[in-house]
């Protein structure tokens, strides 16, 4: 069985079979832009997605101003295939394509394995950084049915009608850490939001980082109680791994109703007055 | 303009800083790179490059380091609190 949105992911040969495609724009999606330097496929552009995706003045998604001048400046077009790829499995390249979606870009790919997969199988690579030129990209309004937000949640306690998603680790999950190992404690409590069920971002994966086959991704989610027939907002600690499950769920699923809750355990471990589980 | 492709990507386990992370490298053009994961999520949590592997690799690992003596140091204080809550020693 394919994914039910097959043009949503693609995999190497087709990556590398289109590196010289002028209606094809592959971009690489970081944390920051240190691995993009060393060296990207060919052709492909850089973003850096602590000071070019969120706004970190709002704690924010990008304005729909913003994203217009970021695809400006990128030469991406309405019409371009955007394909996003980047370092740790690609969980900043989904929050793209995530954000890319809320404003109604139509073609947008994920490069299945990412840049890990891409080093590994010895596929071309490149230091130069290429210019294109800039494109008047408008954006459409923003679509807030695939993002959660604090009422979502709120509203998903107390009613029990949503299924929740935590992707991380199962240490943050029980409240034993509060942040993974070498990474900044953003929140005030361990725990887990009250009926989430626990789905680390990486049971969706084989060990060279592809996705799983849609019957396994099926069957786990199922267990846990994760199905179609239910909204279903997915969170992590900021909002970057549970946008990889919220591309796994909406796109690769087909599941109708998926949000991403990008305030994440960031926003309710530290909120008064909201209970937490352990 | 392609440089080249990566080569002799090898993958290895160790523990720093009291932490078992997943150090990777492998060599592109005449240059090596290297970086650390914490496996678990597997956030990348250091980058090194150097001229031989081993230079590359050290490097990744010390950024990770820095990042882990964080952590721990953030984990014994945290023990340290909770031993005053209670009013005993730490040992």
């Amino acid at each position: 069985m394919t994914y039910a949105d097959t043009d949503s992911l693609v995999e190497a040969p087709w990556a590398e079979a289109h590196l010289n495609d002028p209606k094809v724009r592959f971009v690489e999606v970081d944390v920051d832009t240190s691995a993009y330097q060393e060296a990207h496929l060919p052709g492909a552009i850089g973003w850096d997605w602590s000071k070019e995706l969120c706004d970190q003045l709002t704690r924010d998604i990008l304005s729909r101003e913003s994203l217009e001048a970021l695809l400006r400046r990128s030469g991406i077009a309405r019409d371009t295939c955007v394909v996003l790829y980047g370092d740790n499995n690609n969980w900043f390249a989904a929050w793209a394509f995530w954000q890319l979606r809320i404003y109604g870009h139509e073609d947008v790919r994920i490069l299945n394995g990412g840049r890990n997969k891409w080093l590994a199988d010895g596929r071309p690579l490149s230091d130069e950084v290429p210019t294109y030129a800039p494109t008047t990209y408008e954006a459409s309004a923003p679509d807030t049915t695939l993002r959660g937000l604090l009422t979502d949640v709120s509203d998903a306690v107390k009613k029990r009608v949503i299924a929740l998603v935590d992707v991380r680790s199962p240490g943050e999950f029980s409240g034993d850490i509060l942040a993974p190992p070498g990474l900044p404690e953003t929140c005030q409590r361990g725990g887990h939001i009250p009926g989430a069920a626990s789905v680390p971002w990486g049971q969706v994966c084989k060990p060279d980082g592809t996705f799983k086959s849609r019957e396994e991704l099926e069957a786990l989610y199922a267990g846990k109680g994760v199905t179609r027939d239910r909204p279903v907002v997915a969170y992590c600690r900021i909002g970057e791994r549970s946008s990889h499950t919220w591309f796994v769920l909406k796109h690769l699923l087909g599941y109708p109703d998926v949000k991403n809750y990008d305030g994440s355990w960031t926003e309710w471990g530290n909120l008064v007055g909201q209970p937490i589980e352990r | 303009m392609t440089v080249d492709a990566a080569q002799g990507l090898q993958e290895r386990r160790k523990t720093v800083e009291g932490h078992e992370v997943r150090v990777v490298s492998y060599k592109i053009g005449d240059r090596f790179g290297s970086r650390v994961d914490n496996i678990d999520p597997g956030d990348v949590i250091g980058r090194g490059r150097g001229a031989t592997r081993e230079e590359a690799e050290d490097a990744a690992v010390e950024a990770a380091s820095l990042r882990l003596g964080l952590t721990s140091a953030r984990e014994m204080l945290q023990k340290s609190v909770g031993h005053l809550n209670r009013g005993s020693t730490p040992r």
